[in-house]
């Protein structure tokens, strides 16, 4: 029996001076391109897989020409419905003792799509996941053109003058020791070095469609900590601990009405997730375009075939039926090993319904498992026929998923 | 025929209690018992109007007590209504079609999944009566724990009396309920299994403070007050929820506020201590980390690490800008009983747990506000609802 279950880690390094940078109304704290690190251990305990949180508050500001200003209602403030508050985190590295064992850069990016594969029904995202992320505070409805992207109305409502208020979040952060199934011993992996590096403001998936061209939304985020909890060390954990892993992988853009997509991977990894952002569509200010959409250029695709390492084509028939084939392979994908073969949640998740709709209005990727996984080395092909060419280029985000083995 | 399903009557009913009894050696398989056919009649000031259940807690909503019985001695009791969003939302898929969304007798309309939208809507036509199903082991820690019952088994109901608790009328108001004999179902097995002698389960018990009204009533003004159980003594805890209610709200008279208090509930609960902040301590010791819990979200953070992922997903929409949620919003039938807070404790505690609580008086702009007749500050009662590890040892329950 445990005396104190809640642990807390603060953040190594003191919080960057912001006075300079956004004026002295705002506080000093995190902003984009800052990184911050917590070393996180709790010696002869155990830390209980999915409890490790990143809590904070955050303040948000537009800035036109120099000139910073508190948001205020109207500016009408969205943030990416699936990434929430997890879109401000560009990259996350976590060290146990001196070796590097994950490293996902485009956070964000991966954390939408991930949310979005998962199994929504009639409840539109607020499974406790996502429960405690912000994710807008306009009392506004959304807005549902297609420039926008996140065409739900969601989430919790905070209050209206979120803009001169620090707004409490708590993020389940998406990573290995919170994808396992076990608990993670700390005498097996010592202390725990968790660092996070904040995104562009532009590309933090928070848009203020009452905003005017050329104004820019940014945030600074005070009050950091890492929240975990652990029980105490029983000598249980003695086998294999598996936790989910992702890495990101860059690809050229596509083009043409046939594109080949060919990465190889320096992890062993289950399956390849792959999303698609229009290069004309990168915001170049906060009042248009939501960095963290999934373009929907798969309502495109007329044919999709995989290859490993250049020869086997994978699957027996390419895909071909957009919203059965090839949605279905994209979300079985986001669970490779841990649900293997088990597509219930998948055909909860919108196979059937709304969220399927949805979901193609909104975008989806490309993906495949590979079930009983790839080694490192591995060539993938995906080649992509397209019923048209693109007038523009999409920007390429490719994710492996894979078994992270302790 | 390795197993048998019975249906039985109760040996007693009323309108306040009914009592099953199963004689010994039947060999009950314990997660199978549940009530059937629970047939409910309210009648309202206005003639056939439907009622609704509240989409938190369903039908479970109608029960106020659930004792349990092995050979004469009560060993599992359940009276605690705070947690039934949580026990049942622990349950969902199971109870999606029973508990939560059962038509009530003679109401028709009521909650069905539009599968082209994907919205709750309430356009089924009026049909005939259709009666809830309740598993006991939602709301009994023994009954998920002992697998099989060879003792003599009796299982006691208390009906919740107060129907603003747990029924919504569309309009006017319930004068009174009928609960007709409902039936205990559960299975038997025809083999040699026998029950085991020790049995470890989680019971559910409860603590209660009242906090007088907030005597700082300027902007911003604290009110702190330090507690001490003296009721978990000598017990291990486990998951714990703290929920505090208004005294106003808890008094309000059936009738047209009915609305207003199903709102305001909902609307309460959604906004987790709405300016309220708690930590826990033993033997001086925080078992929080920092200053405890300070601020909503990490309130909802704490209650989802604690409960799981879906336990909030029905009540965070209460909140939110869903149209979902407008849907219920608008058909009042949201609910819930208390404003929370969730902590896992998991300690053993020899002597007086103690319990800081603290609120303030504004409401922020924009989210949490009662309506003026409810306060934040006016005089609240708190529950501190936890489980309670037991052993039933040789028929006895004992603490561990």
């Amino acid at each position: 029996m445990s005396e104190i279950l809640y642990n807390l880690s603060l953040p190594t390094s003191q919080e960057p001076q912001l006075n300079g940078k956004y004026g002295a109304s705002y506080k000093s704290g995190w902003g984009e391109s800052d990184r911050v690190v917590f070393k996180v251990n709790a010696p002869n305990r155990k830390m209980r897989p999915g409890t490790l949180r990143l809590n904070g508050t955050l303040q948000l500001l537009t800035q036109k020409n120099g000139v910073n200003a508190p948001v205020v209602a109207s500016d009408k403030v969205v943030m990416n419905p699936n990434a929430g508050l997890h879109g401000l985190i560009k990259s996350i590295q976590i060290k146990f003792g001196q070796s590097v064992v994950f490293f996902l850069d485009e956070y964000g990016r991966f954390v939408a799509m991930k949310k979005e594969s998962k199994e929504y029904q009639i409840d539109n995202g607020t499974l406790g996941n996502s429960l405690c992320e912000l994710r807008q505070f306009s009392n506004d409805a959304q807005p549902q053109g297609t420039d926008f992207k996140p065409n739900q109305s969601l989430g919790l409502l905070y209050p209206i003058d979120a803009g001169s208020t620090e707004l409490p979040f708590s993020l389940r952060l998406e990573c290995p020791l919170n994808n396992c199934q076990e608990h993670i011993p700390f005498n097996r992996t010592g202390e725990i070095e968790v660092s996070i590096t904040w995104q562009e403001s532009l590309k933090s998936g928070i848009v203020g469609y009452g905003l005017s061209a050329g104004q820019l939304i940014k945030y600074v985020c005070n009050n950091l900590e890492l929240r975990f909890m652990a029980d105490p060390e029983d000598g249980a954990n003695t086998g294999a601990i598996i936790m989910e892993t992702a890495s990101l992988q860059y690809c050229p853009p596509i083009l043409n009405s046939k594109a080949g997509l060919e990465f190889n991977s320096p992890n062993a990894f289950d399956a390849v997730v792959c999303s698609f952002l229009n290069v004309s569509n990168v915001p170049s200010d906060s009042s248009r375009y939501d960095y963290l959409a999934t373009e929907a250029i798969t309502e495109q695709i007329s044919q999709l075939e995989v290859k490993v390492n250049n020869t086997d084509d994978f699957l027996e028939y390419p895909l071909t039926l957009q919203t059965v084939e090839i949605l279905y392979n994209y979300l079985l994908s986001f669970q490779p090993y841990i649900n293997a073969y088990d597509d219930t949640g998948l055909k909860k998740h919108g196979l059937s319904y709304a969220k399927l709709d949805q979901t193609v209005k909104t975008g989806f990727g490309i993906g495949c498992p590979f079930f009983g996984g790839r080694d490192s080395g591995t060539t993938i092909n995906f080649n992509v026929s397209l019923n048209t060419s693109p007038t523009s280029a999409y920007n390429t985000f490719m994710y492996t998923i894979g078994r992270l083995i302790l | 025929m390795l197993s048998q399903i019975h249906y039985d009557p109760p040996i007693s009913h009323t309108q306040k209690q009914t009592r099953w009894q199963i004689p010994q050696d039947t060999k009950v398989v314990a997660q199978s018992i549940k009530i059937l056919d629970l047939y409910i009649n309210p009648v309202t000031s206005t003639p056939n109007t439907p009622c609704y259940f509240p989409v938190l807690v369903g039908a479970y909503g109608c029960v106020k007590k659930v004792q349990i019985g092995l050979d004469g001695r009560i060993v599992d009791v359940w009276e605690v209504q705070e947690l039934l969003p949580y026990l049942v939302a622990m349950s969902a898929d199971n109870e999606k079609n029973f508990g939560i969304n059962s038509v009530l007798y003679k109401t028709g309309n009521n909650l069905e999944l539009d599968e082209s939208s994907g919205l709750l809507t309430f356009n089924r036509p009026v049909v005939d009566s259709t009666p809830a199903t309740l598993n006991l082991n939602v709301y009994s820690g023994l009954l998920n724990s002992i697998g099989v019952i060879n003792s003599k088994l009796e299982i006691i109901i208390d009906w919740e009396q107060s129907d603003k608790k747990w029924l919504i009328p569309n309009a006017g108001t319930v004068t009174s309920v009928n609960i007709a004999p409902p039936l205990l179902s559960y299975e038997t097995l025809n083999l040699d299994i026998a029950q085991p002698d020790n049995v470890p389960y989680v019971q559910w018990e409860r603590d209660n403070w009242i906090i007088p009204q907030n005597p700082n009533t300027a902007t911003s003004g604290l009110q702190k007050v330090d507690l001490r159980s003296s009721g978990f003594n000598n017990k291990t805890l486990g998951r714990m929820l703290l929920s505090t209610c208004p005294k106003q709200i808890q008094n309000l008279a059936p009738g047209d506020e009915m609305k207003d208090l199903f709102k305001l509930h909902g609307y309460y609960m959604s906004t987790p201590m709405f300016n309220e902040t708690f930590n826990l301590a033993k033997n001086g010791r925080s078992l929080l980390t920092s200053r405890g819990v300070v601020n909503d979200a990490l309130k909802h953070a704490l209650a989802v690490d604690t409960w799981g992922e879906g336990c909030f997903s029905t009540g965070a929409h209460i909140n939110s800008k869903s149209s979902v949620l407008k849907e219920l919003q608008n058909a009042n039938i949201l609910t819930g009983y208390a404003s929370y807070g969730c902590i896992e404790v998991n300690n053993r505690v020899e002597k007086d747990f103690e319990f800081v609580y603290n609120r303030s008086n504004p409401i922020p702009t924009g989210g949490g506000a009662l309506s003026n007749t409810h306060a934040l500050n006016d005089q609240l009662s708190i529950s501190a609802v936890s489980e309670v590890e037991c052993i039933l040892r040789g028929g006895e329950k004992v603490y561990v």
